[in-house]
């Protein structure tokens, strides 16, 4: 049984763009932590 | 759109640069020698790799792989361009059947000897039986782990 | 048509350029490091953004830049997601690092824990296990590095290879755990950024549509739902990862190093945040095939496809983003294997009452002195990546068991510990040799757990936890 193209398309765009999202996760975590002194 | 022979020209200017310099030189006795897995494959993947009867060090220009279901080369032809001066190929995604793979190249008017490679997948039963396996021993260590985080969160100290 | 191959001296280029820069900057994060403490677990008080980041760039490897494109190569859709699912090592670790963070607030190591937990000889078990991945994970990180920066650039294995090691060593050496973690924080977003770029362009330039099409008629075998090989591995390579989290002390020192009540959420975090990487990275190598692309060894694959699409630029970002991938992971496996000796060997069984400022100093003979021992076995180039990495399952998936239960169970007895993990280990290595690498980690994961229940129901004696809280 083959995967249908429209699984196989919605599962790397959406890997694709949760990834996109992860560093500005990152850099927002990191400002709030920088201005609240807890990055150490 | 990337054409596929401009995807493989450019791949020959990127990972060959250790050879650049050297240039083939065809030769007239010059004949091509195919190797490929010994015995049945499992994975649907395998590598062949080529040499040349005159000197094994010197590149094969243009170097294609062909291979088909039937002995004639007629039936469901796929070539395989090899990347750059490389004699290597790794070749994936067979499904089940016998394949007949042969080599050419432009220096070499004839075609290299034909190999027969057999593929056979594991069969499901198999590969179903370790799946359920391996998804039972997950469950119970996942159900264990949080019935254990539970209990610790509800009494911190000890338990 | 221009020339886009990436030239040796651009290659080297970046190289010094990084390794200046990192150095440079692991230096100036060392400048803070007062006590041993301070080196090796940054001060234990690392903050969510780091922890979060660190957690989710360790674990991005060259497994996940070079092997996932691989496996996606060779069992199709299944390759990818399969490898996503390592994930849950990260994801199933949270709830264990908050718990480890409560049981040893002054401990160092996961050799500590074993020692304290289970004793002397399970001690012995579990440190021979530790080093034989950990080295096998640096030697497979070194020879990467070698093998990148030579498919890649044409630059000497032998000379890329150095220079990775001189470089992580480097920073580690003068930073200690804080330049580790700072440096994954910048190495995950050039990671994550790269990957990014690569695909997005890979979809714009080839088409999600026209690879489906091309494989579907060319090789459908790699769009198959129920490829047997791919099936059969997919449990395997989660307790795979499971093992190589739960016992190794890269994740147990970062555990230690995170602020009070970070630890959960970091590692949860940082396990959603992978979760699709291996699928952005695998997916690159589904296009091959159409693009004409079948390398000499399959781990050459994802470099490979995405050079030979985006031209001298994506050649570029892809040497950035697998250098640090690399770094990532080499730096912090440098610095949990020197803690693991500093800690467990020097302090506890030679020197007990070694001041920090040998601690320290000796911590730091221990980075240069692995580094050096990586480079000597990087130096022949022994296997290819994945065959080193499997044989390394059948021994981290057996002390799976015995740490969670260790953890969280009073019951379960150092003896029995001690048999789940050598036992687990042989019936793992059996299964390796004389069935498939594929069962590998499954067969120990599940010999050790028999062992580690028939232990919990015949144990007598209960574990009092106040013996974890050791004074130092």
């Amino acid at each position: 049984m083959q995967i249908p193209e429209l699984f196989f398309s919605v599962l790397i765009i959406a890997a694709l763009v949760i990834t996109c999202l992860t560093p500005v996760i990152l850099l927002a975590l990191f400002i709030k932590d920088y201005f609240s002194k807890t990055i150490w | 759109m990337v054409k596929p022979s401009i995807g493989a020209g450019r791949m020959i200017k990127m990972l060959s640069l250790c050879f650049l310099l050297t240039l083939a030189a065809p030769s007239a006795a010059q004949s091509l020698q195919l190797n490929g897995p010994d015995s049945t494959v499992r994975e649907g993947y395998f590598t062949v790799n080529v040499s040349s009867t005159t000197d094994a060090s010197e590149p094969i220009a243009s170097l294609v792989i062909e291979a088909s279901s039937s002995k004639d080369f007629k039936q469901n032809l796929q070539t395989f361009p090899a990347l750059g001066d490389f004699k290597k190929l790794s070749l994936t995604g067979f499904s089940d059947g016998t394949y007949y793979l042969r080599a050419r190249s432009e220096d070499v008017s004839e075609y290299s000897n034909v190999i027969q490679v057999r593929v056979q997948h594991y069969p499901l039963w198999q590969a179903l039986g370790l799946f359920v396996v391996g998804f039972l021993i997950f469950t119970a260590l996942v159900v264990t782990i949080i019935r254990f985080h539970q209990k610790s969160e509800a009494e911190p100290a000890d338990d | 048509m221009t020339e886009f191959a990436l030239d040796t001296s651009v290659g080297l280029t970046i190289v010094v350029l990084f390794g200046i820069g990192w150095i440079l900057f692991g230096y100036w994060l060392g400048r803070k490091n007062k006590t041993h403490e301070d080196f090796a677990l940054a001060g234990r008080n690392v903050g969510f953004a780091f922890a979060a980041a660190t957690a989710m760039a360790t674990w991005v490897t060259s497994n996940t830049t070079l092997v996932a494109p691989q496996l996606t190569y060779q069992f199709g859709l299944w390759g990818m997601i399969g490898y996503s699912f390592a994930a849950l090592g990260l994801l199933l670790f949270a709830p264990m690092a908050k718990r480890i963070k409560q049981l040893l607030p002054n401990g160092y190591t996961s050799g500590d824990f074993v020692r304290l937990r289970y004793g002397q000889v399970a001690w012995w078990v579990f440190i021979i296990i530790s080093v034989v991945y950990a080295f096998g994970w640096l030697i497979s990180l070194g020879m990467a590095g070698g093998i990148l920066l030579e498919s890649l650039s044409g630059l000497d294995y032998h000379i890329g290879m150095t220079a990775i090691l001189i470089i992580c060593v480097g920073y580690t050496l003068f930073g200690g755990m804080r330049a580790v973690i700072a440096t994954d924080f910048i190495q995950a977003l050039i990671i994550i950024v790269g990957v990014s770029v690569i695909a997005y362009w890979l979809i714009d330039n080839v088409g999600l549509d026209s690879i489906h099409q091309n494989l579907s008629a060319e090789h459908p075998q790699l769009l198959d739902v129920l490829f047997p090989a791919a099936v059969m591995f997919l449990f395997n390579n989660i307790f795979f990862g499971l093992g190589e989290i739960f016992h190794s002390n890269v994740w147990w020192s970062r555990a230690l190093s995170f602020k009070k009540d970070v630890a959960y959420k970091a590692y949860l975090t940082g396990g959603l945040m992978w979760l699709p990487i291996p699928i952005v990275t695998g997916f690159i190598a589904l296009a091959a095939p159409q693009l004409g692309i079948f390398p000499p060894s399959a781990d050459m694959i994802g470099p490979t496809v995405a050079a030979a699409v985006l031209g001298k630029a994506g050649a570029i970002v892809v040497f950035i983003v697998i250098f640090s991938a690399l770094a990532s992971s080499l730096d912090s496996l440098l610095a949990a294997t020197s803690d693991l000796v500093t800690q467990d060997l020097f302090h506890k069984k030679f020197k007990p009452k070694a001041s920090d400022k040998t601690l320290m100093r000796f911590n730091r003979y221990c980075i240069l002195g692995l580094g050096i021992m990586t480079w000597l076995f990087c130096l022949p180039r022994i296997a290819t990546l994945g065959a080193l990495l499997n044989f390394a399952g059948a021994f981290v998936a057996s002390t799976i068991w015995p740490i969670v239960l260790g953890l969280y169970q009073r019951k379960l007895s150092g003896s029995y510990a001690a048999a789940a993990m050598a036992f687990g280990t042989l019936s793992g290595l059996v299964g390796y040799f004389a069935i498939g690498f594929y069962v590998a980690a499954l067969i120990s994961c599940a010999v050790s757990g028999v062992i580690c229940w028939v232990g919990v129901v015949n144990s007598q004696r209960l574990f009092d936890w106040r013996q974890l809280n050791e004074e130092n």
